[in-house]
């Protein structure tokens, strides 16, 4: 005759059997139907693992710690970084100074300056392209700019000046006459014409040579 | 022999309902979630609208002041009911196949606000095709932020094809299990609580290995709005996952406890 413990512990050793059993058994089939899936399925799920971690971007605040100009060349060897603000923009006839970012966007041009990123940086030769908002506190008076008036633009790495040669009113669309490759360094200043509420289609540009370099 | 064969075979069924069972429990879940439009509005409620709101504002506002208006004239062109109900309008039309979204209100709207600040500020010197391209160009960007740029276009008239073919599936499942256990009453204990258990194991499994694979913090998609809710949805389902499995698993644990308790019970009354 079993004691009431004795047939506790029994009744205990029962149920545990039977769920370890259960257990055991579902692990082992679990294992099995995900190696299945694996097998049958492995190649896409890595694909979309993969493009959602492609996808999945830390926020890098960009600096310019690192921007540096070859002393002999004078090529920039490390470039300020995308959205940073690493100069600044002077035309003391009309009293414009403004901060230069790197980049066009929007968000740029609210601060200041923005230089389109895919055209060269001041000192590096070639076709140089930036634009300000016509607002006041932007270029609001870029249209009195005139032919041999000076632009001034320092940056982090040197400091250059400009003459005007031209001035010109161009429609949104006329791209060629922005163009990226000129002969020798060209700076093209625009913004938005005439002064009007609204969107307007056209364009007023302002065309400099460089005519003075200073390296820090 | 002929007995460990018979076992065998047994598992071999158990396995093959257990599996079905997984994937009809899964299928009822996509069905009931990521492929249902009410799910998505609720949970949209939570944050989608507040950050659409002002992702919407943050994009007018620098079109706004480069074109010469104030920036307090945006507040006149939408509020977050607007955006509400184009959203809810537009998932008609990804899930249901209406109407793609109709923005003459808000057109209206902002038209009357610039003739509003045009008279309030006495302005004289404008050009109609000027304010014109801003206002288009305004209810472009509105547009873009609410549709999510037409992306979600690609899968609109997939949505209900797959639906449908789920519920199907899912009918076609349910009878083949019912039949399965009816077949095979005399150990449908096995086949109950084996399938709970693999399919919570799986759900336990899936979930941990989405939290380790994959960075759901960090994924950027498309817009600002739309990555904090993706990212709210991928957390909210492997969150889930993780919670049903375990759950199943204690709900399977418990049960067997009380089954085999009063299995034991009956057995020691008729030793008596």
């Amino acid at each position: 005759m079993q004691t009431k413990l004795e047939k506790q512990t029994t009744k205990t050793k029962i149920v545990l059997k039977v769920i370890t059993k259960y257990l055991v058994v579902a692990f082992f089939f679990s294992s099995f139907f995900i190696s299945l899936y694996l097998i049958f399925f492995g190649n896409i799920t890595t694909t979309y693992v993969t493009f959602l971690n492609n996808i999945s971007i830390e926020e890098v605040i960009p600096s310019n710690k690192d921007v540096k100009v070859d002393k002999k060349t004078h090529k920039i060897t490390n470039y300020p970084g995308r959205n940073t603000k690493y100069g600044t923009l002077e035309i003391k006839n009309v009293d414009i100074k403004l901060p230069i970012y790197l980049g066009d966007s929007y968000k740029n041009l609210s601060k200041g300056i923005g230089h389109y990123a895919g055209s060269m940086f001041p000192g590096e030769g070639g076709a140089i392209v930036m634009a300000g908002h016509n607002n006041k506190g932007y270029l609001y008076n870029l249209y009195d700019v005139v032919i041999d008036n000076i632009i001034n633009i320092n940056t982090i790495y040197g400091k250059f000046k400009y003459k005007v040669y031209k001035t010109d009113i161009i429609k949104d669309n006329e791209s060629e006459k922005l163009p990226l490759v000129t002969s020798e360094e060209t700076l093209m200043l625009y913004t938005c014409y005439p002064h009007t509420l609204g969107r307007t289609d056209k364009r007023f540009v302002v065309y400099a040579h460089l005519v003075e370099a200073s390296y820090d | 022999m002929i007995n460990k064969i018979k076992y065998i075979f047994h598992y071999i069924k158990v396995f093959i309902v257990s599996s079905l069972f997984f994937i009809l429990i899964t299928t009822l879940l996509i069905n009931n979630t990521l492929l249902n439009k009410n799910y998505h509005i609720k949970k949209m409620n939570i944050n989608y609208y507040d950050d659409l709101y002002i992702e919407i504002y943050e994009s007018i506002k620098l079109n706004t002041m480069s074109s010469g208006f104030d920036e307090t004239i945006i507040k006149t062109y939408y509020t977050k009911d607007d955006i509400k109900s184009n959203v809810l309008e537009y998932m008609d039309y990804i899930f249901e196949d209406s109407n793609n979204i109709s923005l003459l209100s808000i057109e209206i709207k902002i038209k009357e606000s610039v003739k509003k600040y045009i008279r309030e500020n006495e302005i004289k010197n404008f050009d109609e095709a000027s304010i014109n391209a801003y206002v288009n160009a305004v209810l472009d960007i509105y547009k873009e932020k609410i549709t999510v740029m037409n992306i979600p276009k690609i899968i609109k008239n997939k949505i209900s094809k797959i639906n449908k073919i789920i519920n199907i599936l899912d009918i076609t499942l349910f009878v083949v299990i019912v039949l399965l256990l009816v077949f095979n009453r005399k150990k449908i204990k096995d086949y109950i609580f084996i399938s709970i258990n693999m399919t919570s194991m799986i759900y336990v499994f899936t979930s941990i290995m989405i939290m380790i694979k994959i960075d759901i913090k960090h994924l950027l998609v498309i817009t600002y709005s739309v990555s904090n809710y993706i990212r709210y949805l991928l957390a909210t389902i492997t969150n889930f996952l993780l919670i049903c499995g375990i759950v199943l698993m204690l709900l399977s644990v418990v049960l067997n406890v009380l089954l085999n308790i009063n299995k034991v019970v009956k057995n020691d009354e008729k030793c008596k």
